[in-house]
């Protein structure tokens, strides 16, 4: 079995890692082994993460307190002493364990600001005009019109022509 | 339920295996087993996965949020959530791949909820007892040139983005296989190949000092 030398293919030395993990097959790791002898590249790699992973390797370890069973079992007693439903409310909120209420708040808050940008942005609907009703403004319009020019014809030729007139007075 | 009337089972040395050999397979078999005891109320079973499981997942834990009392506090979370989920358990993954998905998320929770308030400071900090490597009693010198390893180890790990950091732990110290992970931290194969490759980078970087290491 030969192998494409994995920090040349232009991908993640995928199979490096595996290989250093211990977890490739027993042919993909004869024929890594016969590339690594080849290749620098590749054997600096496995050389860096092996080094990496024999001191992570060392991390210290944390020794458990004495009384964790104790701890844990006077909960487990606890909890089977409390009512039934709560017992059902513990077990179903079990079940969606990886479920976190928390991030819901800010999706929640964030669909009303789309939801409110969304119904400010949108066009009004445009509402056809009552035909009947704009006739009747215009027919206003044009009789207040009409009266206003009427009114100052009659200013214009009242003092002449109105009763009581000097004109009138001397005939 | 008795503690002491639990069977002694002995504490596995390392993390239980994922590889192919029949001692692995068994084990995982196992554990789904006793978990199905459980399910049909069998205490006793839960204190066998108790034993079994409690070392790996409190240490994950404690590397995951760098504080023992928080990943003691985690842990029994954990196990809790077992025993509630007894009833509607369902062998449809290894048990510890649910395992390890309870127990990461309870870290990812925890580590989102105390980001602001939590800072650098448990990092420096010394943070209870450590089981030492040494096989004989170590000098000053030797003691405090480990310590002051293990606390940049530490914070390496601690300083990774907390989904990388989940990774790194379940794939070096959980010897889980991609595909275990890419379950527990619920996203796809090709996410955690890129999460583990990002991570190691930046821990090859960040520890190279240690031994010379060569940076890619």
């Amino acid at each position: 079995m030969s192998i494409q030398c994995p920090s040349q293919n232009g991908k993640e030395p995928d199979v490096l890692l595996r290989y250093c993990a211990g977890q490739t097959t027993a042919a993909e790791a004869v024929a890594l082994r016969v590339h690594l002898g080849d290749c620098r590249a590749c054997r600096e790699w496995v050389d860096a993460q092996q080094n990496l992973w024999s001191e992570l390797e060392a991390c210290d370890e944390l020794e458990i307190s004495p009384d964790f069973n104790r701890r844990l079992y006077q909960r487990l007693e606890a909890e089977n002493s409390e009512p039934a439903a709560l017992q059902w409310a513990r077990m179903f909120t079990a079940r969606w364990t990886p479920f976190s209420w928390k991030p819901v708040i800010p999706v929640a808050a964030a669909c009303v600001m789309l939801i409110a940008v969304l119904w400010m942005r949108e066009p009004r609907a445009f509402v056809q005009p009552d035909e009947n009703k704009i006739r009747v403004e215009n027919v206003d319009l044009d009789q207040v019109e009409r009266t206003l020019e009427d009114l100052d014809m009659l200013k214009q030729l009242g003092p002449r022509v109105g009763p009581g007139s000097s004109s009138s007075r001397s005939m | 339920m008795e503690p002491a009337n639990l069977p002694a089972i002995t504490q596995p040395s390392g993390p239980v295996g994922v590889h192919s050999d029949m001692n692995a397979v068994a084990a995982l078999e196992h554990d789904v087993e006793l978990m199905l005891r459980v399910r049909d109320g069998d205490s006793t079973s839960f204190g066998c996965l108790l034993e079994r499981h409690r070392g790996s997942v409190i240490q994950f834990l404690y590397r995951m949020v760098q504080d023992r009392a928080v990943a003691e506090e985690l842990g029994q979370e954990v196990f809790l959530r077992v025993y509630r989920s007894r009833a509607t358990y369902e062998p449809t993954a290894k048990f510890t791949t649910w395992l390890f998905r309870i127990a990461t998320h309870l870290a990812l929770n925890w580590i989102r909820d105390n980001k602001t308030a939590r800072g650098q400071e448990s990092l420096d900090r010394a943070d209870g007892p450590a089981k030492s490597v040494f096989d004989r009693q170590p000098t000053i010198e030797q003691q405090l040139v480990f310590e002051s390893k293990m606390q940049e180890i530490r914070r390496a790990i601690g300083m990774l983005p907390a989904n990388q950091r989940a990774a790194v732990l379940m794939h070096k110290y959980q010897e889980m296989d991609y595909s275990q992970i890419a379950s527990a931290l619920n996203c796809s194969e090709s996410a955690v190949k890129s999460l583990l490759f990002r991570a190691y980078e930046r821990l090859r970087s960040r520890l190279a000092h240690f031994s010379g290491m060569a940076v890619r």
